[in-house]
């Protein structure tokens, strides 16, 4: 369970979105742009969940932040390009949470207003735990893109040749 | 002796092993900081240092230097001094170990010589924490592209169902619309699980290698039971999977058998 701090006094403005360190800016090379449609459903579940009033759930649960939302948001652009679109749940406590489930385990992450919390628990093997703050959000999303799509969808994973290749037609790899 | 073809479309090998990332993470260092430090960074200046005595001579970093190492993704490239066959790499990264040739390709004997070599090198020189550990991934990907020299001057969509046999039915609710003068596109993906519980994916259509057009078939077994760390373990795997995919090749390519000019015969098959 994340245990979520109060909604920081600020709201990252678009320009200090776009003022990235060195380390973020190489990260927007490796997110992509990929699955674009993907990125535009769970938009929309965000947008759905954020408009939820508080006590949505009958026993006082917290309303979802607009800073929260913006994490979760923040945080698919990162893992969508390499991991299927998660389910998207809101939690009492204010939090989103994307899920993965597949015959080899089950991945939850776990996104609040300052904080994420993420696990990977496999059938067989160690789980993976990844725990941080949403100030790094970019680089911690694309390596939990990266260790989903690896430990649950091994056959979407796929390393790029060394030859320069292109498909005539623009279909997404099965595998 | 196992057939092997002269003019054979290989573009690209790729034997893959992935295992547990290889960079846990320490739960009070910033997030930047995973992915660094002298850990991985001795597990990359070790095996440079292994595959170096086989001849892979020169390291190139992939990701610049003080920048995060993602999981599963190539950070350092090995191969031969320019002056000597060039035609395998190694790639390294946080929990990925590959080889990727490319032509000239002279046999699978010939290739799984030097993948096994690097496959010895990373044995060795895995961290202690994960030396143990078995790969959780192992996959090879054959990606032939047959250009007009083998397509006989064929359009591709053509050459695909004629020759190679895969075809399509597209209603002619959508076809009726179609310009005649203008061949369709193909792409065609499938996946499937085989009896020996690996998979393959299949992906063939037009594209382009190298800027030029060609008829893509890429195929690739990957095995996703775990994976003793065992040299032998792994080098049988890769030619089981080897084995497979030659077969599938060699079954439909026999239009064009000629053309590709075999050499021995597959008796070891």
């Amino acid at each position: 369970m994340l245990i979520d701090l109060p909604q920081p006094a600020y709201m990252p403005s678009l320009q200090q979105e776009n003022r990235l360190d060195r380390a973020q800016s190489f990260a927007y090379l490796i997110a992509g742009n990929n699955n674009p449609s993907g990125l535009t459903q769970c938009e929309t579940r965000l947008e759905e969940l954020y408009r939820m009033p508080a006590g949505w759930d009958g026993y006082g649960a917290l309303p979802i932040s607009s800073t929260t939302k913006y994490n979760a948001l923040q945080a698919l652009r990162g893992i969508i390009p390499h991991a299927p679109t998660p389910d998207i749940t809101p939690n009492p406590n204010g939090t989103i949470s994307y899920e993965w489930e597949t015959d080899r385990g089950v991945a939850h992450l776990e996104i609040g207003q300052t904080r994420l919390s993420f696990y990977i628990e496999l059938v067989s093997g160690e789980p993976v735990l990844l725990d941080s703050s949403c100030e790094n959000l970019l680089v911690a999303s694309i390596r939990i893109g990266l260790l989903v799509s690896s430990n649950l969808f091994p056959l979407r994973f796929t390393l790029p040749s060394i030859t320069s290749i292109r498909w005539a037609a623009n279909v997404s790899s099965a595998y | 002796m196992t057939i092997t073809f002269k003019k054979a479309p290989l573009v690209e090998l790729i034997a893959e092993l992935r295992w547990g990332d290889a960079t846990p993470i320490q739960p009070n260092a910033p997030l930047l900081m995973h992915g660094m430090g002298p850990d991985l960074d001795q597990f990359f200046i070790s095996f440079g240092g292994e595959v170096y005595q086989h001849g892979f001579q020169r390291a190139e970093r992939l990701i610049p230097s003080g920048l995060p190492v993602f999981p599963f993704q190539p950070t350092f490239r090995y191969r031969k001094d320019a002056a000597a066959d060039n035609s395998v790499v190694f790639q390294l990264g946080s929990g990925l170990f590959s080889a990727n040739a490319t032509p000239p390709y002279h046999s699978w004997k010939t290739i799984s010589e030097i993948v096994g070599k690097g496959v010895e090198s990373l044995l060795k020189v895995r961290p202690q924490g994960e030396k143990n550990k078995p790969f959780s991934v192992l996959s090879l990907r054959y990606i032939n592209a047959f250009g007009p020299e083998l397509t006989r001057g064929q359009n591709v969509a053509d050459f695909i169902r004629d020759v190679l046999g895969f075809s399509i039915r597209i209603p002619d609710v959508i076809t009726a619309k179609f310009d005649p003068n203008s061949p369709v596109k193909p792409q065609i993906q499938f996946t499937s699980k085989l009896d020996d519980g690996t998979f393959l994916s299949c992906l063939v259509g037009e594209g382009t290698v190298n800027n030029e057009t060609r008829a893509i078939m890429d195929m690739t077994v990957t095995n996703t039971q775990s994976i003793s760390p065992d040299s032998a373990v792994v080098m049988a795997s890769f030619t089981n999977a080897r084995n497979f995919i030659h077969r599938i090749f060699v079954g439909l390519t026999q239009p064009i058998y000629d053309l590709l000019e075999p050499v021995g015969d597959d008796h070891a098959n």
